[in-house]
């Protein structure tokens, strides 16, 4: 048996008992068209959430931003005069 | 970084542009994806199995679909390839943890892998590799990764440290206790 008392001799035993493997063409091809039919089945589960898309997240953000201030203006010029008065 | 096509030639990929198309989820990403790295992700699961092709199929397959679905998350501040050995990791680690829960026993797989292996025909000593393959199967888990990780695929102690999601001290103090297990392991299989 080899020397498995050093980390060369470790080594040495592992990459020969663990040789290289890889799996059938036949698996290869099957797993390729499983993967794409469950990547297109996903559709829309499979898109980013929201939050996670740039370009969503700037005109969201500016949307909601420009609601409030326009509440807040509305807010300003109709509840405040009536509660002075 | 170089990866290994799916039909089994060399194909150049560049892992930034990769990574951007998984994060825009790109469809045609994940089939490049497999292109690069499915035979890596296959030998490390298949191993890490104890060679029974059927289940590192079956988590291979996971692997992929787990990256795809989880890409948006990637922040690309780690290889492509270690973030795939993470996945394949814990799917691996699920999956003994699915088994002992069923409490199914193992169906001897090695003989699957002594078979592939006789198919290559580069296997010096079956024998040996066979007993190193049983001592191996008889660690924990996460000794086994640690040691193909290190040994087998030749990955450095900082990216163990990211595929294991551990500190580089934490890794070391499991190397030095995985070989010494392995050791004992293989001192008790010699013929008295």
């Amino acid at each position: 048996m080899t020397d498995f008392n050093s980390d060369d001799g470790i080594k040495r035993m592992l990459k020969e008992a663990y040789q290289p493997v890889a799996p059938s063409s036949e698996f290869k091809e099957q797993m390729r068209k499983r993967l794409a039919h469950e990547v297109h089945s996903a559709g829309g589960d499979m898109s980013p959430p929201v939050l996670a898309r740039p370009k969503l997240v700037v005109p969201i953000i500016s949307a909601i931003a420009a609601g409030l201030i326009g509440y807040g203006v509305w807010l300003s010029l109709n509840l405040v005069p009536n509660l002075i008065s | 970084m170089d990866g290994t096509d799916i039909s089994g030639s060399a194909v150049a990929v560049n892992d930034k542009e990769l990574v951007d198309k998984l994060r825009n989820r790109e469809p045609a990403a994940v089939v490049e994806l497999c292109n690069a790295y499915f035979d890596r992700i296959y030998r490390l699961v298949f191993n890490q199995v104890d060679g029974d092709r059927d289940v590192a199929q079956d988590i291979a397959q996971e692997t992929f679909l787990a990256a795809f679905k989880s890409a948006h998350r990637f922040r690309g501040q780690s290889k492509v390839y270690t973030w795939l050995y993470s996945i394949a990791n814990r799917k691996v680690a699920d999956f003994y943890r699915r088994r002992k829960r069923e409490g199914k026993h193992r169906a001897d797989p090695l003989e699957n892998q002594v078979s592939e292996a006789e198919t290559d025909g580069t296997v010096e000593s079956e024998e040996t590799s066979k007993s190193i393959q049983q001592a191996l199967s008889c660690l924990p888990l996460h000794y086994k990764q640690v040691l193909l990780l290190k040994y087998v695929e030749e990955m450095p102690v900082a990216e163990i440290c990211q595929v294991m999601d551990r500190s580089s001290k934490s890794v070391e103090g499991l190397l030095t206790r995985a070989r010494r297990e392995l050791r004992s392991e293989l001192t008790a299989q010699k013929p008295k």
